[in-house]
């Protein structure tokens, strides 16, 4: 026997190659790679590299420097010279590098075992061939069986474009949705197609710097903190601009405000239809405005007519009078007076119609194309890599995505959803009752990107339930979440600090491209999430539309269609170009930015009225708050995003567990006293908690709030799991708005129990230190 | 391969008698290079071979041998199969949906933080002795696998001193951490006896190393 027999069981049993040296060497020869690099005893000038990226613990994707020394991340500052962060972070992008040194992260592809449950969580290794393998063959069966149709596609984040466009779109499925439409922000952006003819772009169109007067309703600015946005309504409030916060909680903007406003929930659309009325009985619009960019003011004059003050008073609970006050206010500020829209707005059903009164109010205002009001913006152009066209064109949408397109003729069957309503952005939510029913016809596959289907999708149970009737089920995530879990491969991605991604071309008041670049190698056996899609691609046969070798060649290809190329991003990071931000910016060239088929702000939609919806807005009230319960209102907190930050050490320090809000004389009857844990007890009996009672006078009494979010159940995510209540799993009906297909989540009714045992959770810093497992 | 090994009387290790210090350097040798034989064999991805070596009881015979050079009792390990151990090995190791139970970096161990300044002292410990971590290898450079391999190395080139240290340092800490942590969640019948004995034979080798 030899020494090297001697030394080990078997090559096999043993990693065999996972050390290179040289016996006798004393340092390390040039030829051998040193994983740890160079150590020097601290920081200095030459050693720390500065890495351009955008950021992805928001959407808002503001560009960053990554600092990295001794192949680590070390910080991530706000990028000076990118529109989006000016040299400035939110505490999420500030806790960046927490996410990708987080040890529960996923390391390697995982397969289920063999005759387990989905839910068990039973997993064995594999080799990402190995894995790619599995999908492949489950795949090739389910489209033999039920057609490409069957598998869905659902995405969430930068990598999204491969997951919920590009690879459905090549594989030839119309199932392919982001829950950032129908969950988020699909209204909206309908409203927006139908009245202006353009989309409202991820970043919300708002001139905050200009604007004299702006009044919210609904939005939070501030707690759903998106960097730019706030450094300009900061400036605004500074500059002296007047606020008016319509909410029926005093939020953090209320806070600020010279006016706020509790109205009930659900009669926003009353309110906005009263301010029309005032606007026009009492002539604060500007006429020259309006004829000359607007079309059906007459419709729409005879239409509010109805809808006095007082009328809306009885519905709303504001004053009528206050109602007046606060319309000639607006008109005295007119076109720099501005209703913001904001982000999440799937509340009621009547989203479209709510959006589209907060348009026509704005368009009354005169300040859509007007400094102060809602600028213009296009996505600069950067070409496509050259590549043969997929065969199907999937509309999943996206934040300030198309929803009005009508896909060309196709060989595929239609989204499972075509039918249910009248937009075309396809709608997550619909896409899981076929995966339960087989209609109209069977959902057998699903790769969910990024997407957290247990705090994203309401009706958690009605989720799993079609999780187990799956055929395939691939989760490509960073963290192990809940239903990653479920799944039958989980393939773990790098985080944004270790990989490339697309470029970002972001529509803002500057336009811009930016790039991401890996700050540190990917850590484990983890890949980005383009990788993944064009190896899984190959795989499935679909290599063709993949014609790039590796992302360096498709980013470089893309940029020098624009004369840049790839060396230059990596010294540059963003490139910034001019807007044309108002109308006059279009007008010097002849040419119209409004994109209805009148070209004018259509007031009164004629499609809509051809469709059989209202051409101009109507009030739907909500549904009655049952005796004995609450109306469930939830939003956002400036130190998490979603449900993806709630494992991120240091912003867990800043907000480790959400609160209820309860008002003051509602807490009185139910006897539950501040700080106190209690139940949240949804309608079909789901219990979540123990949370704390934040007992304030800032809530109306119908109502009760959280910050969404929080309320995990994956104890592999230790600092997440368990802590607050999850608004998501409290919801087990959505209203469906007939026209974008959103699902309106704020029907949904809860009661609170007192009496729920003190968690008695560590304190983060305390399982930082010691991250005991579970 | 293995046959010196394979041809140990499995009935010495049931002896009792302890051997305080492993001094005789042939024996030490031979007694460090069971013990990073049998963390190569705990701590890489379970894969036939290893269902190979525990059918035909090369694990055992190697534990038997480990127990009887430092007289301790060797483990008793379950008869299982490959699936076993994968999910086992995941649900210890990689991810689980109940948590992770040990994550296999011998830095974290030390410091709670991966890749942080323990992770970068071991690889200037493993750098001083010309030993680097591949770049094939498909995890972080302190994972347990990864630094067994570079101790059978060091053996290999007979820097006994400084395997001994690695174990000292590195290896003592993860094991006096989350040995218990294993032996506690296994359900293999595999990883949790293994583990406890090795957390012991290392505690043994390393005695009197000052860690």
């Amino acid at each position: 026997m030899d020494r090297r027999d001697f030394l080990k069981l078997s090559a096999a049993t043993v990693g065999a190659a996972t050390v290179s040296g040289t016996a006798g060497a004393q340092t390390l020869p040039d030829w051998i790679p040193n994983p740890f690099g160079p150590m020097p005893p601290q920081w200095y000038d030459g050693d720390v590299k500065q890495v351009y990226s955008y950021c992805e613990n928001c959407f808002w994707k503001c560009g960053i420097q990554v600092s990295v020394e001794g192949g680590k991340v070390r910080k991530v500052d706000g990028y000076a010279a990118n529109p989006k962060s000016r040299g400035m972070l939110c505490p999420r992008g500030q806790g960046a590098p927490t996410q990708t040194y987080d040890p529960d992260r996923l390391k390697r592809p995982l397969i289920r075992i063999e005759g387990t449950e989905r839910g068990e969580g039973q997993y064995r290794e594999a080799t990402w061939d190995e894995a790619f393998d599995y999908i492949a063959e489950k795949m090739f069966k389910i489209r033999d069986e039920y057609g490409t149709e069957a598998t869905a596609w659902f995405g969430h984040g930068t990598g999204d474009k491969w997951f919920a466009s590009y690879l459905p779109g090549a594989w030839g499925s119309p199932n392919a949705a982001k829950p950032s439409v129908s969950l988020c922000t699909g209204p909206r952006e309908t409203a927006s197609q139908y009245t202006f003819g353009r989309g409202i772009s991820g970043h919300e169109q708002i001139d905050w710097a200009e604007t004299d007067y702006i009044l919210l309703i609904g939005h939070h600015i501030g707690e759903d903190t998106h960097n730019t946005q706030l450094q300009d309504f900061s400036l605004a409030l500074k500059r002296g601009a007047k606020l008016v916060v319509v909410d029926p909680r005093f939020s953090t903007a209320a806070a600020k405000a010279k006016d706020w406003l509790p109205i009930k929930p659900g009669t926003d659309t009353a309110l906005l239809l009263a301010f029309m009325n005032v606007l026009i009985e009492e002539n604060l619009y500007d006429p020259e405005y309006i004829e000359k960019y607007t079309l059906g003011f007459e419709q729409l004059a005879n239409h509010v007519t109805q809808y006095t003050p007082e009328w809306a008073a009885e519905i709303t609970d504001i004053p009528a009078s206050t109602i007046r006050r606060i319309v000639r206010e607006m008109g005295e500020h007119a076109p720099r007076a501005v209703i913001p829209v904001g982000r999440h707005v799937v509340w009621y059903g009547n989203d479209t119609q709510r959006n589209r009164a907060l348009y026509l109010v704005n368009a009354l205002l005169g300040n859509y194309g007007k400094p102060g009001g809602y600028y213009f913006c296009d996505a600069p152009l950067v070409e496509e890599y050259p590549h043969p066209e997929l065969p199907l064109a999937p509309s999943s949408g996206g934040c300030g995505g198309t929803t009005t397109e009508v896909e060309a003729e196709s060989p595929f069957r239609d989204s499972v959803d075509r039918g249910l309503f009248y937009g075309t952005a396809t709608a997550v939510q619909e896409m899981i009752p076929p995966m339960i029913t087989g209609e109209p016809y069977p959902i057998k596959g699903l790769f969910s990107y990024g997407v957290n289907l247990f705090h994203s999708i309401p009706m958690v149970e009605r989720t799993k339930e079609a999780l187990r009737n799956l055929d395939l089920y691939v989760a490509i995530d960073v963290l192990p979440m809940e239903h990653v879990m479920w799944a039958d491969v989980i393939l773990p991605e790098a985080t944004y600090l270790e990989r490339y991604d697309d470029l970002l071309l972001q529509s803002y008041k500057e336009p811009f491209i930016a790039a991401r670049f890996p700050a540190v190698e990917a850590m484990y056996d983890t890949k980005p999430g383009w990788w993944i899609a064009k190896e899984l691609g190959n795989k499935l046969g679909l290599g063709e539309f993949f014609p790039w070798e590796d992302m360096e060649d498709y980013l470089d290809t893309r940029l020098r269609s624009i004369g840049s190329n790839l060396e230059e991003m990596r010294t540059q990071g963003t490139i910034v170009r001019r807007g044309r931000p108002y109308f006059e910016d279009y007008e010097r060239f002849n040419r119209n930015p409004l994109g209805t088929p009148s070209g004018k702000i259509e007031l009164y939609s004629e499609r809509f009225a051809a469709a059989g919806h209202n051409p101009m807005p109507v009030y739907t009230p909500p549904m009655d708050v049952p005796e004995g319960h609450y109306r469930l209102l939830y939003g956002r907190s400036p130190m998490h995003t979603f449900a993806r930050t709630h494992n991120n050490a240091v912003l867990m320090d800043q907000m480790s567990e959400n609160e209820v809000w309860i008002s003051t004389h509602e807490a009185e009857t139910l006897g539950i006293h501040q700080g106190e844990y209690i139940w949240v007890e949804g309608e079909d009996g789901t219990r979540e908690g123990p949370v704390k009672a934040r007992v304030t006078e800032r809530i109306r009494n119908d109502c009760i709030y959280m910050v969404h979010g929080f309320g995990h159940k994956a104890p592999l995510m230790r600092l997440a799991n368990g802590r607050g209540a999850s608004d998501t799993h409290l919801q087990s009906r959505y209203t469906l708005d007939p026209i974008s297909g959103g699902a309106g989540l704020r029907n949904n009714f809860v009661r609170l129990v007192p009496g729920a045992p003190h968690p008695h959770h560590p304190p983060i810093k305390d399982m930082v230190a010691d991250r005991s497992p579970v | 391969m293995n046959d010196h090994l394979q041809t140990v009387d499995r009935s010495m290790a049931r002896t009792t008698r302890r051997v305080a210090h492993v001094v005789d350097p042939a024996t030490e040798l031979e007694t460090l290079v069971l013990v990073y034989n049998l963390l190569a064999a705990t701590f890489n991805s379970p894969r036939e071979a290893l269902v190979d070596d525990l059918r035909a009881g090369r694990i055992e015979v190697t534990a038997d041998r480990l127990a009887h050079l430092l007289g301790s009792r060797a483990p008793v390990l379950k008869p299982t199969d490959l699936p076993r151990l994968e999910a086992t090995y995941v649900d210890l190791f990689v991810s689980s949906r109940k948590g992770i139970a040990a994550p296999p970096y011998l830095g974290y161990a030390i410091d709670n933080e991966l890749l942080g300044e323990a992770a970068e002292a071991l690889g200037r410990t493993l750098e001083s002795q010309g030993v680097g971590i591949s770049p094939t290898w498909r995890d972080l450079p302190d994972h347990i696998a990864a630094v067994s391999e570079a101790g059978l190395f060091l053996l290999g080139i007979e820097r006994v001193d400084a395997s001994r240290e690695l174990l000292a340092r590195f290896m003592l800490p993860w094991f006096d951490r989350y040995a218990h942590v294993v032996a506690d969640r296994d359900v293999s019948g595999y990883y949790g006896p293994l583990i406890t004995f090795l957390h012991g034979s290392i505690r043994e080798v390393t005695r009197g190393n000052g860690s």
